[in-house]
C-alpha cells in the first residue's frame, strides 16, 4: 500500500540526504526523472508552461476518478528531475490530500541549494499551480 | 561590445553613420568598460553608461557621460532635492548639469567606492589588463572549441571578455548548475539579449566571461570539468 505525502516525502529525504557526493545525489534524483513518464510533446503547450522557470517546464494537471493526475516535462534534465520530486509525491492524490500536504522537500534537502533564485522560484510555482488545481477541484464539488 | 559573442562594434564608424541622418548615440560600455580604454572626450559619442558592478564597484552604481553639446537637452527624469534652481507654485528651474540629474541623497558610499575601483583597475595597468585578458579569453575559446558536440557562438575578428557556447543534448541550464559545483561561475540563458539570440535561432546559451585574477590553469580545469559535466547529461538525456 502506498504511503501518505508525508511518508514518502520523509523517505525521500532521508534517502537524498544519506548520498554525501553532490554527483552521485545527482544520478539519484537522475534515475528518478528517467522513470517517470513524460507528457507527450503534443501536451507541451503555452498553457502548461510554468512560469518563473529559466528553462522551459511544462506541467499538466488533470483529475481522474477523484485522483489528481499531474505530468511534466522540461529543457533541462535538473530542473526536469526536481520538479519530478514533486509530481512523483503528489501525483495520484486526492485533492484534499494535496491541500493538507505540506511540502519541506526543497528546503530539508540540499535541493533548494541546487536551484538559482530563478529556478527556485520557478519550483514554488510548480507547487503552487498543483495546489490551485487540488483547490479548484474542491471548490467546484461544492458548487 | 557584445555581452553573449563579445564582439567588438565598430562604435566610432556607427556614431558617424548615426550623425549623418541626425540620430544621437548612446552607446551601453557596460561590458566594454572593462575591456578598452575610453576617451569620451575625444569621441563623437553622445551619450555612453556603463555600470559599477562590472568594473569591481559596487552594484547599484554606475557612469553616465553626455556630450557637453547635448546637456541642455537633458531633462530630469527624476525630481526630488538638490535638482532644482528655484521653485515656485507655478514653475521650477533646475539646476545646471549634472546636478539636475541627480534629484534626491546620492549613494555616497556606492559612488566613492566607484572611484576607488576605477583607481584600483589603473594602479593594475589597464592595457596589461586588456593584454592579459585577451590572452585568456582565446585560451577559453580554444579549449571550450575542442570539446565534443560544443559549439562556441559567433566568430567575430575581435572577440573580448566572454564566450557563449550551446552544446548538444545538454542544456545551458543544466551546465551552469553542474559547473557552479565545480567553482566555476556561469551565466545561463538568454543574457537579457533575447533578440539577438531569436535571430540565431536560440532560447539560452552558457556564457563564459575571463578576468584578471583567472589563471590559464584554471581555464584548463574549467574544460575539464565542462567535458565531465557533459559526459554525466549526456548519459541521461539519451
Amino acid at each position: 500500500m502506498r504511503g501518505t505525502i508525508a511518508q514518502e516525502q520523509e523517505e525521500f529525504i532521508q534517502a537524498f540526504n544519506a548520498i554525501d557526493d553532490w554527483l552521485l545525489q545527482y544520478d539519484f534524483l537522475l534515475a528518478l526523472y528517467a522513470d517517470l513518464p513524460l507528457l507527450p510533446e503534443k501536451l507541451r503547450t503555452d498553457d502548461r508552461l510554468v512560469p518563473g522557470c529559466v528553462s522551459r517546464l511544462w506541467l499538466d494537471c488533470r483529475l481522474e476518478q477523484g485522483r489528481v493526475r499531474l505530468s511534466l516535462a522540461a529543457d533541462a534534465l535538473i530542473s526536469g528531475a526536481i520538479a519530478g520530486v514533486i509530481v512523483r509525491l503528489l501525483d495520484d492524490r486526492t485533492p484534499a490530500e494535496i491541500l493538507e500536504s505540506r511540502l519541506d522537500v526543497l528546503t530539508a534537502t540540499p535541493l533548494g541549494e541546487e536551484l538559482s533564485a530563478d529556478r527556485f522560484r520557478g519550483m514554488e510555482q510548480v507547487i503552487a499551480r498543483i495546489l490551485a488545481f487540488a483547490g479548484q477541484q474542491i471548490s467546484s464539488s461544492f458548487s | 561590445m557584445s555581452n553573449v559573442l563579445g564582439t567588438v562594434n565598430p562604435v566610432e564608424t556607427i556614431t558617424a553613420m548615426a550623425h549623418r541622418v541626425g540620430a544621437a548615440v548612446l552607446v551601453d560600455g557596460a561590458q566594454a568598460i572593462r575591456h578598452q580604454r575610453w576617451n569620451l572626450e575625444q569621441s563623437e559619442i553622445d551619450f555612453f553608461c556603463c555600470s559599477g558592478h562590472k568594473m569591481m564597484a559596487p552594484t547599484g552604481t554606475g557612469i553616465l557621460y553626455v556630450r557637453p553639446e547635448r546637456w541642455n537637452q537633458m531633462e530630469p527624469a527624476i525630481l526630488g532635492g538638490g535638482m532644482v534652481e528655484r521653485v515656485f507654485p507655478e514653475y521650477v528651474t533646475f539646476a545646471p548639469m549634472p546636478h539636475r540629474l541627480e534629484a534626491g541623497t546620492p549613494n555616497i558610499g556606492g559612488i566613492l567606492a566607484l572611484a576607488r575601483a576605477a583607481d584600483y583597475l589603473e594602479e593594475l595597468g589597464l592595457e596589461e589588463l586588456f593584454r592579459y585578458e585577451g590572452e585568456l579569453t582565446a585560451r577559453l575559446e580554444n579549449i571550450l572549441s575542442e570539446l565534443p558536440g560544443v559549439h562556441v557562438l559567433g566568430s567575430p575578428e575581435e572577440r573580448v571578455g566572454v564566450v557563449s557556447v550551446t552544446a548538444e543534448k545538454a542544456t545551458a541550464a543544466d551546465l551552469a548548475a553542474m559547473m557552479d559545483k565545480y567553482g566555476v561561475a556561469l551565466r545561463a540563458g538568454s543574457q537579457c539579449a533575447q533578440p539577438l539570440l531569436r535571430s540565431m535561432g536560440l532560447s539560452g546559451v552558457l556564457r563564459f566571461s575571463t578576468a584578471f585574477y583567472n589563471t590559464e590553469a584554471e581555464l584548463e580545469q574549467v574544460g575539464q570539468a565542462m567535458d565531465n559535466c557533459l559526459t554525466h547529461l549526456r548519459r541521461w538525456s539519451q
